[in-house]
């Protein structure tokens, strides 16, 4: 899992744009699954047969990272942006001297005009500058329309940790091809989706995608940002400390035979884990829960340091634990 | 002069009566079969040869508007916004009230009688009432109700250079595009949904798209020129004279690449000027109809508006004539076999 | 209706607890309470109970109409044992952190309910600088006066809890208590079922108990996509009148259902349903708003490809907090209007609802 993470960290696929992300694991994954296709959005659904009678069981994990909008190009070759998704409600000062690259491997740093105060930052004095000279040099790499996400190297920190850009949610996607290839003959149909634009809406990809596979279960794989870190917003979750079920998050309760079912398979495992309560992040089981008729949904986070920033840190031990607790549910899924 | 009938039709989000009727009228005898639903929405169907497939165009009847909410004692109005309005445009306006068009007017405090202070801040919803001329809560009871909605009243008229003022141009400029392709024979099956309520949420969208499971859908919408004073380049959306927009972001969708660039494509070959929308503001039916059922490929083009959702709106008459030319040869694309999804 | 002592069942379901996607509890009660009514009951993949009563009218043709009355409340979720064994809680639902200083909770802990009660700062070491602002939820704790080991033994993140509070009866048929929002519509469901055994009824009625509303609706939209009724009605609560209250969108307790008009309904649902209360010689209001109700039938309007949505609501003053109080005659009357209209309805009226055009 952790070749696998580095690579997926440094590879670019800002919201709405995740081709390149999408063929890494359209390629990871193609050994270790009876089908593989792309949907009308971009999502990639890749299944596997399960035993004769079984159910259907979904895991999604998303492919996108935030990401930034070319929307127009200055005459002397500076890029400006609007922020889509993540970026659009953090503060704008966070990006400035940000290295930045484009899905076609074009890439910059982010700067901003002069102002009085750091608050003073916003989308409208950022630009991003690619070397060009003049717009028509530009228009060689960039159109506008184009989407760029944060660039940075991924390296190994203190044995068992990464660090990189993107991990959320790059961490659970390695997750999900992870159990793709522990499941040689499962119980169970199962559909591993990788989905496209959870940063906007609380995620836009994963109920098309669910509308298509009509599971009767469906377990998110995201990430969860950490208390355990000086001054942290108050957050229980640790990094180490296993994969976090979910219980809440803004838009979705998990159900309480669901949750009782991760928690007994996580003890009868003894899989390392831990309860989130995150009232003011999204992911995407609120969405595939209420979509239809309704889908039972489970969630499963990574720990993550630092998240939405150029430096996300995960601890594999919490990767591994959740693959073997994914694996777990799958297989012993047993409710109604 | 059909931008004339579409536009000084009243359809406030949720009460689309007279201009569902007036778009029924137009497209009846050039099209295989007209219905609606249970939320008001209306679709036209041409089969063609029934092979091919199946595209929806889409663009929505409602306009933003206001709804008596109560009535004072002394016989004025109290309202509220349908859709979103910003306030200072409401001060000093004629609006037209209900199915019998009762004429009102939107007053305020004279300059004389404010203070300086006051004079600087906008009047707010709470203080404004609408005049029908009436002294007393039983006399305007005998003409309005609360609950009744008010449009303003803006007529159509064409002036400057080939521009045209009006009120809701958003979206009845997208609803005359596809009264103009109802006139047309196409091969594949096209269908033309007049959808209800979009500015309170875009709520028609989602169940036209569920029930006609188009292959392809195209959303013709008014969308915000931003080309006036006061506004830095990069934060211009579109601007007049420029051409049909083509939509990138907005609050509801990350636009199909691929669509966009064949839209592209198709305008070039056919010499049709075009821009981009380089806002991420706002939102649309395609926010809806791209996330039906397993999803569905989706575009929007728009014609600049400038004044959008205010009493006074302009369009360049050029670009709505460029808008309709590119949807019709978009259309043949189609039909050729010319998009791949 | 006094058979089925309908007012005590939701005195009962008022003082019982089931915050947003923990109904379960809600739901057992109001499955035993339905047992006079039907016995064809079923729970959905959102949660929602779904309860049939079959109508008269021929299979083929006879017409559904689905009755969406929310089962959850609002309340709190623990997030944090501090040390000392006190709990930290977030909101789920609209809880405004003011109505639950002071209060008694219960903490639903896996083995049994907790009581705790909601502690502040005692007045003499509070500033009057701070007794001026309102205390935010991430500042209130609860206290179980139990040991720290104790409380991490019993207690779990995660845990739901509610304010501790029985009903009280108050003068002239008044009810005051928590999640009277939406108990009490769910007692009006109850009426209306009780009502409708005087009638003759054509349409299959599904009374559903909806899930998850305060967090958004939740578990309305799959319930009707589901059920695909062809008239689906919520009933939920609207605010009483009281000085502060806007004029245009409150309504006095006693007077009656309020009956919604507004684009997140169906006018013509809106006039049957005001047409069955003049019939009857019922008082009503009309309850008008634009844009979204902030009740289940936003959601359920959309679903598919449309299902026609009407909204009938039970005015209640003090919305969201313990003390909650309704007219017990406004729900009895509600259950009455719905029952009168549905009886009403044939396979040519629901037809209707989609035709809006004039030749």
């Amino acid at each position: 899992m952790k070749e696998w993470l580095l690579q997926l960290a440094e590879t670019c696929g800002p919201t709405g744009h995740e081709d390149n992300v999408r063929e890494v694991l359209r390629e990871l994954a193609a050994p270790y699954a009876d089908e593989i296709r792309v949907d009308v959005l971009g999502n990639l659904i890749a299944t596997k047969k399960g035993k004769k009678g079984g159910k259907r069981l979904m895991l999604l994990a998303h492919m996108d990272e935030p990401g930034l909008m070319v929307n127009h190009i200055e005459h002397d070759g500076f890029l400006r942006i609007a922020p889509v998704g993540v970026y659009a409600n953090l503060p704008a000062g966070y990006l400035i001297s940000q290295r930045v690259e484009f899905p076609n491997g074009t890439v910059g740093v982010i700067g901003s005009g002069a102002v009085k105060s750091p608050g003073d930052v916003s989308p409208l004095t950022l630009f991003i500058d690619i070397g060009s000279a003049s717009r028509e040099e530009a228009e060689q790499k960039v159109r506008i329309g184009d989407f760029c996400a944060l660039k940075q190297a991924a390296f190994e920190l203190g044995g068992n940790k990464i660090v990189g850009k993107a991990l959320d949610s790059r961490a659970s996607c390695v997750v999900a091809l992870e159990v793709l290839k522990r499941l040689e003959s499962p119980e169970h149909d199962i559909a591993v989706v990788f989905s496209v634009q959870q940063g906007v809406s609380g995620g836009r990809g994963a109920k098309p995608a669910a509308f298509a596979v009509d599971p009767d279960f469906g377990l998110v794989l995201d990430a969860v940002q950490t208390g355990d870190t000086p001054g942290a917003m108050r957050s229980e979750i640790r990094l180490g400390n296993g994969p976090a079920i979910k219980l809440l998050d803004k838009a979705v309760v998990v159900q309480p035979q669901i949750k009782n079912f991760m928690i007994q398979q996580a003890q009868a495992g003894q899989v390392k884990h831990q309860l989130e309560v995150q009232p003011h992040r999204t992911s995407e089981a609120g969405g595939i829960f209420a979509h239809s008729a309704g889908l039972p949904v489970g969630a499963l986070s990574v720990p993550i340091r630092y998240s939405a920033t150029g430096s996300e840190l995960v601890d594999l031990r919490d990767l591994e634990a959740a693959a073997e607790l994914s694996v777990r549910i799958l297989e012993q899924y047993n409710l109604s | 002069m059909l931008l004339k009938r579409l536009t000084e039709a009243s359809g406030p989000s949720g009460h689309e009566d007279e201009i569902r009727q007036v778009i029924y009228e137009e497209v009846r005898d050039h099209v295989d079969r007209v219905y609606t639903d249970s939320l008001g929405n209306l679709y036209a169907e041409k089969d063609g040869k029934g092979t091919g497939p199946k595209v929806m165009l889409c663009a929505h009847m409602d306009e933003c508007a206001v709804m008596i909410s109560s009535v004072d004692a002394n016989g004025l109005l109290q309202f509220r916004h349908v859709g979103g309005l910003d306030d200072r445009v409401l001060l000093a306006k004629p609006v037209l009230i209900g199915e019998k068009r009762i004429p009102g007017v939107i007053g305020s405090k004279p300059p004389h009688h404010q203070k300086g202070t006051e004079r600087s801040k906008p009047v707010s919803l709470e203080q404004l009432r609408i005049d029908i001329g009436a002294s007393t809560r039983e006399e305007a009871l005998q003409h309005v109700q609360p609950g009744d909605v008010a449009v303003f009243a803006t007529t159509y008229e064409e002036f400057g250079a080939n521009c045209a003022k009006s009120k809701s141009f958003d979206d009845r400029v997208g609803c005359a595009v596809l009264v103009e392709m109802a006139k047309l024979s196409f091969d594949m099956p096209v269908v033309l949904a007049f959808t209800v309520q979009e500015e309170i949420g875009l709520r028609g969208a989602g169940p036209a798209a569920y029930r006609v499971q188009p292959d392809i859908a195209l959303v013709l919408e008014g969308t915000l020129a931003s080309d006036t004073p006061g506004t830095v380049v990069h934060a211009r959306a579109t601007a007049l004279g420029q051409g049909p927009a083509l939509s990138l972001v907005d609050g509801s969708s990350i636009h199909n690449r691929k669509f966009r660039e064949h839209m592209m494509k198709v305008a070039e070959e056919n010499g049709i000027p075009y821009q981009m929308r380089n806002t991420t503001a706002g939102g649309n039916d395609a926010g809806r109809i791209h996330l039906t059922r397993e999803g569905i490929i989706s575009g929007v083009v728009s014609v600049p508006v400038r004044y959008i959702h205010a009493p006074a709106q302009i369009i360049s008459l050029g670009d709505y004539e460029n808008t309709v030319r590119l949807t019709e040869k978009f259309l043949r694309s189609v039909e050729q076999g010319g998009f791949q999804r | 209706m006094s058979e089925w002592n309908i007012r005590e069942t939701m005195k009962q379901l008022m003082t019982a607890s089931g915050i947003s996607g923990h109904e379960a509890g809600i739901a057992d009660l109001i499955k035993e309470a339905l047992a006079p009514f039907t016995t064809d009951v079923r729970t959905d993949r959102a949660g929602n109970l779904i309860a049939k009563v079959a109508g008269e009218g021929t299979p083929a043709t006879r017409p559904s109409v689905l009755l969406a009355a929310h089962m959850d409340e609002i309340g709190l979720m623990v997030t944090k044992i501090e040390g000392g064994g006190f709990l930290r809680v977030t909101n789920v639902g609209g809880v405004d952190p003011r109505t639950q200083v002071a209060q008694e909770v219960l903490v639903h802990a896996a083995d049994g309910d907790l009581l705790g009660i909601v502690g502040s700062k005692p007045p003499h070491l509070t500033s009057a600088e701070e007794r001026g602002k309102a205390a935010p939820l991430e500042e209130l704790f609860i206290d179980l006066a139990l040991p720290d080991s104790v409380v991490r033994e019993k207690v779990r993140v995660g845990d739901p809890v509610t304010i501790r509070r029985t009903p009280f009866e108050l003068q002239f048929d008044r009810i005051a208590g928590k999640s009277l929002d939406n108990r009490a519509s769910v007692a009006s469901v109850f009426e209306c079922l009780a009502e409708l055994k005087k009638l003759r009824t054509e349409a299959d009625v599904y009374a559903v108990f909806t899930t998850q509303e305060e967090r958004g609706r939740v578990g309305a939209g799959p319930a009707a996509y589901g059920i695909q009724p062809d008239i689906a009605i919520a009933i939920d609560v609207t605010f009483g009148e009281m000085p502060g209250a806007p004029a245009d969108a409150s309504f006095p307790l006693g007077s009656g259902p309020a009956i919604f008009y507004g684009a997140n309904c169906h006018r013509k649902i809106s006039q049957g349903l005001t047409m069955t209360a003049e019939r009857l010689n019922m008082a009503y209001e009309r309850e008008i708003v634009m844009g979204d109700s902030g009740t289940d039938a936003w959601a359920m309007y959309v679903q598919r490809a449309g299902i026609p949505t009407g909204l009938v609501s039970i005015p209640v003053r003090y919305m969201h907090s313990s003390v909650e109080t309704v007219c017990y005659r406004d729900i009895e009357q509600t259950g009455i209007l719905l029952a009168h209209y549905i009886s009403g309805i044939d396979h040519a009226y629901v037809e209707g609802l989609s035709c809006y055009l004039k030749d």
